[in-house]
Parts: structure tokens; C-alpha cells; sequence
């Protein structure tokens, strides 16, 4: 059988019909090299508590948390009827400065629901963010030579 | 329409306290020592009377499930009850032949992991704990049965939360649960260094929903966290506290029974002064019904339950971990109005 068993930074990527595709593209690794900084402790506690705050003050519901190229991107989940109603509260940014929204509708299972996703530099992981795109860019140019064999 | 936090409505079967390891961290101090086992007959009596109060779901866990003899009876008859049944399993009992008679009623099946392998075998006792977890993940997702990872966080196996989700999702794994450890039962007595900071409970948050923001073939992420800043919608997703509960499910979820037959509300480890009935007892089923008119005490231990988690200060608390403390304490009792 293939690699039955895995040890941490081994991946299945030798096949098999129900195996995930390992495959990530670039904003997946910055997203995993972030996590993986805020899993091993290398973003600093006050930064997490700093950020964490600013997130909780949200009045809106968040439901989602991505890397962008300007820090995180912040994903809200409204209905139809109200989510331009949040706009002007969600662009003013009081705690980090917003860099873009975008809102599209959530699609055909769920037609009425929009995704506001606002695009938003938090200082606390400026720095760092930096960092990770840099070494991200690196990651998924060499996980893209490896699987182009 | 939801009942409290969850999402679904369940019942947390624990039919024996009989299991293959000790672990360091079990919180219902199960163990190879533990005997006794629920009745068959009994409990799915006392499950047919929950199906009709509006439960959805069937948890199974312990103990290990796998121990309990009357396991393939169990799932199949819940099932047909009506519920999805989960399973929650340490692995190491897990083949096919084993599977054989569960499949087809299976909904999801949780394997336990506390970290990446040394951190697993040291919390579980047991030096080939990992390679049984793994094993037991890839012999489901071969089986074709859904699966998920029930991890359990402390402030060691914390920083191995992105390392799980990778090998998860190249499992095939459905689902990451990530479990803040509780002090409770067994791992009570571990060291300090175990136990998660509110800075950890921050990064487990931020990064719960990192990966969470994944989509499939991925796993989905959860993680046993509120912010306290939702309390107070959530709070009226509680008809408890508003009187409004027609059903037992409607005002107690989860429910829990215990290795002994108890039903206790909301929590393995809920002041026992609270327990709702005990399915042992032929008159289980009346007295479950009668708990559908809940006392004043859980009211006010909920009530209180609430109003400490949004003045103590904290961003995020584990909620049933906290209302099951709250339940401790007593104080609810003293403040409950009199009828």
C-alpha cells in the first residue's frame, strides 16, 4: 500500500483514489504559512491579542479569514437586503486600514447571500506578512516544479 | 430551529467507561480497569423517547466505543431510530471486519488525535497510539466512510494544528475538530504546562479560521471557541431561558448519558444535582418528559452561566466548559426564585 503512515511534514502525494490532491496555489501557502507562524508562535502574543481584539469589536459575523497581498482579507456573510447597509461601516476600518472590498453573491446554492470580502492591513502582521509572501512565493514555485515532475 | 450553540440536536451516548488506553488527558477517567456497560434494551428505549423530544444525533463515544460489546446493536438501532450517529474512536480497535456490520449506519466517524506523534503517544500512554490513529483513518477513508479528526489542543500539540489539517485533508478527512483541553476527570492533575493561555485561545481562534476559510476537498474546521462578543446573540437561541421550549431538545443541548444510565444536560461532568433522569430506572422515560418543564435551578445556572462569560473579560470562552464550572458552583441553586 502507499505510504500507510504519515510523520509530521510527510504528505500522501504518491496517489490513491480517495486522497485529497496535495496541490495548493500560492495564497493557499501564504494562508498555511501564516497559520503555521501563528501555530508555532512566531507572530508574538501581543500581536494575536491586538488582532484578536480588533476582530471581536466586528459587528458583523465573521465567518471566514484569508491572506491577502495587503494583510488579511476578511470575509462577512449578509443578506441581500443588508449587506450595503454595512458598507460604510465595514470601508471607515477604525482599526486597520481597508485597502479594497469586494462583494459578490455567495452563488447558486444560497443565491441569497453576498460575501463582502474587505481587504485590510493590520500593522501587527504587517512585517510578518511580508515575510511569508516572500517565502511563500519561493514555496509554490518549487511545490509547482515538483509536481510538473 | 437551532437549540443553543449547536447546530444540530444531540444525544452523547457514553455506554461504557471500559477502554484500551488511560489516556493523561480522558476527562471521564476511563481506562483497561473500568467495568460495567449500559444495557442494550434500556438505552435504545431511552433513545426512541429522546428521538420523539427532537434529537437528531447519536455520539457515541466512552470509554472506547470499540470495547462495547453491544456496539453493531447500538449503531444500527439508533440509526434506524432515526438519527445520524457519530462515533468517536481512538482507532486502535478499528478494521474491516470490525466496520463490516457499522457502515452502513455510520454518519461520521471521529478519530482521536492530541498532536503529532510524540505529544499522541505520551498523552495516550501507548508507543504505537499514532501509527494506530493513521492507521485507523486510512482503513475508514478506504471503507468509504466519512471521517474526521477530534483533536484534542493543549498548549503542546497547539502549534501542530496546521500539520493536522494537511494530513486531514490528505486523508480525505471531512471534518477538524479542534477541542480546547479541559481540566477535567483525569486531566485534572496534569501539569499546568498542558493547559492552554487565553493568548493560545486567541491563535487557536485566528487560526481555526485561517483554515477554515479553505474549502473542500479540505476538511472543515470547528473549534469548541466562542467569542464573547456573540453571546449575546446566541443567547437567544437558548428556550430555556425564554420559556418557549416545546421540546426536551429545545431547551437541553446536548443531552448526555453517562456509563451509569444518567442523563445529565449540556455536559459529561454537569453537577450531578442536575441530572435530568436515569434510563436505568423504568421510570426513565416519565421523568425525561418531566424534565421538559426544567427547573428554575438550570434556568438560573444558564442565566448565570451567560452573564459571567460577558463581564469576566475574556475574548473567547469554551462555552460548555465554563457552563458545566458555572453548574459546580452551587450558586445557582441558592439563586434559583422559588416556584
Amino acid at each position: 500500500m502507499a505510504k500507510e503512515i504519515l510523520t509530521k511534514g510527510e504528505t500522501m502525494a504518491d496517489g490513491g483514489t480517495h486522497l485529497a490532491d496535495v496541490r495548493m496555489n500560492e495564497s493557499g501557502d501564504l494562508r498555511m504559512a501564516l497559520a503555521r507562524a501563528v501555530a508555532g508562535r512566531k507572530v508574538p502574543d501581543d500581536a494575536i491579542a491586538s488582532v484578536a481584539k480588533k476582530l471581536a469589536a466586528s459587528k458583523y459575523k465573521i465567518r471566514a479569514i484569508d491572506t491577502c497581498i495587503y494583510g488579511i482579507c476578511i470575509d462577512y456573510f449578509f443578506d441581500t437586503d443588508q449587506w450595503y447597509r454595512a458598507l460604510p461601516e465595514l470601508a471607515r476600518g477604525k482599526d486597520a486600514r481597508v485597502h479594497g472590498i469586494e462583494v459578490f453573491p455567495w452563488g447558486i446554492p444560497w443565491p441569497d447571500i453576498y460575501r463582502v470580502r474587505v481587504q485590510q492591513e493590520f500593522d501587527e502582521l504587517a512585517a510578518y506578512n511580508h515575510n511569508l509572501a516572500g517565502n511563500a512565493t519561493n514555496v509554490g514555485a518549487l511545490a509547482g516544479n515538483a509536481f510538473r515532475g | 430551529m437551532r437549540s443553543g450553540f449547536l447546530p444540530a440536536r444531540v444525544v452523547h451516548v457514553h455506554p461504557t467507561r471500559a477502554c484500551n488506553l488511560a489516556c493523561a488527558h480522558c476527562y471521564s477517567d476511563s481506562s483497561p480497569q473500568q467495568r460495567g456497560a449500559l444495557a442494550i434494551t434500556p438505552l435504545l428505549d431511552a433513545l426512541a423517547h429522546l428521538r420523539e423530544e427532537g434529537y437528531e444525533i447519536v455520539s457515541i463515544s466512552g470509554g472506547e466505543p470499540f470495547v462495547y460489546a453491544d456496539l453493531p446493536a447500538l449503531v444500527r438501532g439508533a440509526s434506524l431510530l432515526g438519527f445520524r450517529v457519530h462515533l468517536i474512536t481512538n482507532g486502535i480497535l478499528v478494521n474491516e471486519a470490525r466496520l463490516a456490520p457499522l457502515a452502513p449506519y455510520l454518519y461520521l466517524v471521529g478519530v482521536s488525535l492530541d498532536g503529532a506523534e510524540a505529544t499522541h503517544n505520551a498523552v495516550r500512554g501507548r508507543s504505537d497510539a499514532f501509527r494506530h490513529s493513521l492507521r485507523a483513518m486510512s482503513v475508514l477513508a478506504k471503507a468509504d466512510i466519512p471521517f474526521g479528526i477530534v483533536y484534542a489542543v493543549s498548549s503542546p500539540s497547539l502549534e501542530d494544528i496546521p500539520w493536522a489539517f494537511e494530513l486531514g485533508r490528505d486523508l480525505g478527512a471531512r471534518l477538524l475538530h479542534l477541542r480546547p483541553l479541559a481540566p477535567e476527570g483525569r486531566a485534572a492533575s496534569m501539569a499546568s504546562s498542558w493547559t492552554l493561555t487565553p493568548e493560545d485561545c486567541e491563535r487557536l481562534a485566528l487560526l481555526a479560521e485561517l483554515l477554515g476559510s479553505y474549502g473542500p476537498p479540505a476538511p472543515r474546521v470547528q473549534v469548541d471557541l466562542v467569542r464573547t462578543s456573540e453571546l449575546h446573540a446566541a443567547r437567544a437561541q437558548f428556550a430555556l431561558l425564554d420559556g418557549s421550549a416545546s421540546s426536551l431538545s429545545d431547551a437541553v443541548n446536548p443531552i448526555v448519558i453517562d456509563a451509569d444510565g444518567r442523563c445529565y444536560p449540556f455536559s459529561y461532568g454537569f453537577d450531578p444535582s442536575y441530572v435530568l433522569g436515569d434510563i436505568t430506572q423504568p421510570i426513565s422515560a416519565a421523568s425525561l418528559r418531566l424534565a421538559r418543564s426544567m427547573s428554575d435551578a438550570l434556568i438560573a445556572v444558564v442565566d448565570r452561566a451567560f452573564a459571567e462569560a460577558e463581564s469576566d473579560g475574556l475574548s473567547l470562552i469554551d462555552w460548555f466548559a465554563h457552563l458545566t464550572r458555572v453548574s459546580r458552583r452551587g450558586v445557582a441553586h441558592d439563586a434559583a426564585p422559588a416556584r
